[in-house]
């Protein structure tokens, strides 16, 4: 693989590479890397979260307990954010938040978050049905979008619409209001317990007949999502998904048909479907290289990864989420992020552009996070808000792996504007550090 | 015809918008705006949820004081606004307010299927939507993506944007002063390259938009601390956080910015333990400011022109819980104050608390139509499309 294509593919299957790892992943095929990667289950000492019993305790020591399970979520976000840093296996860490992104649920209990977390990173790239039945049953998922509440007499469609309209067929493409209604008929019983574990709840359970799509038939939770993924418009939605994403945010509608065919003929195999993108030409196409705009996460991992960039402080990531505006486990609903271009505007640019200077640098940072009352109940703002945010840096690592390249290759695959190249060519640097620093202080930075 | 409409126009005339780019072209009109001649809206969100119950109090209702023991307020102790309500006796100047016939209270506010996540009820009202939908846009965004040009035409008093502003086309600008934006990329490395302006050529892809983007960023920077000739408050305002986001507004209204929606937020309502004495602080606080704000514009000839509105997430509970608090609850009172208020005053009934839904207060005025009559009444312009519901006016604007 040339160059340009091994950093393009690794940009969007990763976050990014340093020249050590561009050198050798241009002699190692995608399937191959692919191959070298392992599922890497999340780790978390819960034990004390473990054997609790829930019904008898008071109101106030419920209260407590969730406020000390808010805290163990953010624990779990920075592990997961170390791992995104850390891990060989980019493809995989890349499929997961992409996935966190599709499947996006608003989490406050670390043991139900463990498992939705874990459940996504076993079918990452395993079979998309597998997947989906596994988020839709954990405990997570099941509280999120109200499951447990959707019972024989009094259905609540929630679940049954999101399942529809984000995780599988898209807003009002090929279901109709009553196969919604008809579709949470045959999701009702479907419960977890404390300890996370689903089960199936009979006497909740709509056993009537429902008809859907059409079709009539004794209907369980299993049943509809056969009856989903049967139709090509799921492979479609996934694909589009999976387009803007990973190529390029507006929709080449060949090159989707494409991969539709792909995941449809392969029984929904994503990792199929991710091979065909890495090796297909129009992947490297020049209007696709540099296309995106990188959200909060990936920016964040990309820095870290290049500079090795770390912090024992859980809060301070948690702080530079914040002010990115994307907290993992804390999407802003059900509908997920911010994509692509809605992440800048005149008060966010700026800061994208400083901070990656303010964490090399360990300066200090003057904005304040707005308060977040639901995680933090009673929380009160603090007076003049001046922070470092204490993110430690390895130049000697950065250089070290990243020597015989060109920086604008290395940041922007060589693109960049002409004015701005001009600019660089008449300026000399203080020093390479400088150069590194300006460099990715360049709104091109922003791109991936 | 006037000067400024006559600049205007010959400013359009002569260069034509063939020739300007989209994003300058809001620029050539600022500062032409004269200082008086416009209706602004300056939001205050009470965050956390205040307790409207302690803020305006049914002191006479039995109810109210069985179900709080420890943390209700004494008749002797309120300022009687009727022979049923009274206000929180921190909120001795807003009752100057009150009494000179320049603040509405609204009553039992909120919205059908009410969510008791502070996160989720305050995007509920920033977007306006029914409360199992969701958007992108706030209510505030949608209205300057339809009649503003310049992301200046809103501003937040913070450092982060919040929600309502956020439109399709442009989002408000948030800002901590006149100077922030200015100085946010003051000393950027590249400003010399942005500031030849020869970014139009560029694609409309996303590194053009990055650029464009950057070189509106600055535009308006300049605007702001360039047009911010009003350094001075020409009333004492309180040096608490609000009270210097109020002075600020102040200034920037009075320097005759173009700017059409202030939006500033009062944190720290949440008040699950110990409440009198939390939110009696905040009452007081937002009482001093909100009165500097009042007879700091009144001054300078503002004031006739300035609507303030205030509103909190979500009422709490009209029971008290077990540590002097209150939890979340549902629909609250909210606040108009201006000088052109059909109807100041206590618009409606008191919260009924013989009808407690699961607790709380029933809402009874969706407040989508206060944002409707506010887009109609006091900006002149038709809701329809901003405002998805429709709504009979109110007549209080």
């Amino acid at each position: 693989m040339k160059r340009q294509e091994v950093i393009h593919l690794y940009n969007r299957f990763g976050f990014g590479l340093n020249a050590k790892e561009i050198r050798r992943f241009s002699k190692m095929s995608f399937e191959k890397k692919l191959r070298k990667e392992t599922v890497d289950e999340l780790r978390l000492d819960l034990s004390e979260f473990q054997g609790i019993d829930f019904k008898n305790l008071s109101k106030l020591e419920r209260m407590e307990l969730r406020k000390r399970g808010r805290k163990k979520v953010l624990d779990l976000n920075a592990a997961w954010m170390r791992k995104m840093i850390s891990s060989e296996n980019i493809v995989q860490e890349k499929m997961n938040l992409f996935w966190h992104h599709h499947f996006a649920c608003i989490i406050d209990n670390p043991i139900y978050g463990l498992q939705f977390t874990n459940a996504i990173r076993k079918h990452a790239t395993g079979n998309f049905r597998t997947l989906l039945l596994e988020v839709s049953k954990s405990a997570a998922m099941i509280d999120f979008l109200h499951t447990r509440q959707n019972n024989k007499r009094m259905p609540n469609e929630d679940f049954a619409r999101e399942l529809c309209e984000l995780f599988t067929l898209g807003r009002d493409r090929e279901y109709t209001e009553t196969d919604v209604a008809e579709i949470a008929r045959c999701f009702t019983g479907w419960n977890h317990r404390f300890s996370g574990a689903f089960f199936m709840q009979t006497r909740k359970h709509d056993g009537g007949s429902k008809t859907i799509f059409g079709k009539t038939g004794n209907f369980t939770g299993e049943d509809v999502i056969d009856l989903i993924l049967q139709k090509k418009a799921c492979a479609q939605f996934i694909c589009e998904n999976i387009y803007t994403y990973f190529v390029n945010p507006v929709l080449h509608e060949a090159h989707v048909n494409e991969l539709t065919e792909v995941l449809y003929d392969s029984n929904y195999d994503i990792e199929k479907l991710i091979i065909h993108i890495a090796n297909a030409e129009w992947f490297y196409a020049r209007e696709n290289i540099l296309a995106k705009i990188k959200s909060p996460i990936e920016f964040i991992v990309g820095l870290a990864k290049q500079f090795k960039i770390e912090n024992d402080s859980t809060e301070s990531w948690l702080t530079l989420q914040r002010l990115f505006d994307q907290v993992l486990y804390r999407p802003p609903n059900v509908k997920g992020w911010k994509v692509n271009r809605e992440w800048i505007d005149s008060n966010s640019l700026p800061f994208r552009l400083r901070i990656p200077s303010v964490i090399l640098t360990n300066a200090q940072l003057q904005l304040e996070p707005k308060p977040d009352y639901d995680a933090n109940p009673m929380g009160m703002e603090r007076n003049n808000f001046s922070k470092r945010l204490g993110f430690s840096c390895d130049w000697d690592y950065f250089f070290a792996n990243n020597k015989r390249i060109n920086f604008k290759v290395l940041f922007f695959n060589n693109i960049i504007s002409p004015q701005v190249a001009e600019f660089l060519e008449n300026n000399s640097f203080a020093s390479k550090k400088e150069e590194v620093i300006q460099l990715i202080s360049l709104p091109e930075y922003q791109l991936m | 015809m006037k000067r400024s409409e006559f600049l205007r126009n010959t400013t359009l005339g002569a260069v034509g918008t063939l020739f300007v780019p989209e994003f300058l072209r809001g620029m050539e009109l600022v500062g032409l705006q004269s200082k008086t001649n416009f209706n602004k809206l300056v939001v205050i969100q009470l965050s956390g949820g205040n307790d409207g119950l302690n803020t305006v109090v049914p002191y006479e209702n039995d109810i109210y004081h069985s179900l709080r023991p420890k943390i209700r307020i004494p008749k002797k102790e309120v300022i009687k606004l009727n022979d049923e309500l009274g206000l929180n006796p921190s909120l001795e100047k807003f009752n100057r307010l009150y009494d000179e016939g320049l603040v509405a209270i609204l009553n039992s506010v909120g919205y059908p299927n009410p969510n008791r996540s502070h996160f989720r009820s305050m995007d509920i009202w920033h977007t306006g939507v029914d409360s199992n939908q969701h958007s992108k846009t706030g209510w505030l965004g949608r209205y300057m993506d339809a009649h503003c040009t310049t992301s200046h035409s809103m501003l937040e008093l913070d450092s982060k944007l919040s929600l309502s502003l956020n439109g399709e086309l442009r989002n408000g600008l948030a800002v901590q002063n006149s100077q922030s934006l200015y100085r946010s990329l003051r000393g950027y490395y590249f400003d010399q390259v942005i500031d030849t302006g020869e970014f139009a050529d560029l694609h409309e892809d996303n590194q053009g938009y990055l650029y464009k983007t950057l070189v509106h960023t600055r535009q308006s920077g300049r605007y702001l601390a360039k047009t911010h000739t009003v350094k001075e408050n020409n009333f004492e305002f309180p040096k608490s956080r609000l009270g210097r986001k109020l002075g600020q507004v102040s200034q920037f209204i009075r320097s005759g910015l173009s700017t059409q929606v202030y939006y500033v937020s009062h944190n720290g309502f949440d008040s699950h333990a110990n409440q009198r004495n939390q939110q009696d602080r905040l009452l007081k606080d937002y009482s001093d400011s909100v009165y500097a704000l009042v007879e700091s514009l009144k001054k300078a000839g503002e004031f006739d022109n300035t609507l303030i509105m205030t509103f909190s997430e979500f009422g709490r509970r009209v029971k008290e819980n077990g540590s002097s608090g209150t939890d979340h609850g549902k629909a609250n009172n909210l606040f108009l104050i201006g000088n052109r208020l059909i109807r100041p005053g206590i618009y409606n009934a008191a919260p009924n608390l013989m009808g407690l839904d699961d607790g709380d207060v029933s809402y009874t005025i969706d407040f989508r139509n206060v944002y409707s009559d506010i887009i109609s009444d006091w900006f002149g312009k038709d809701p329809s499309g901003i405002i998805s519901k429709q709504f009979d006016p109110l007549d209080i604007i």
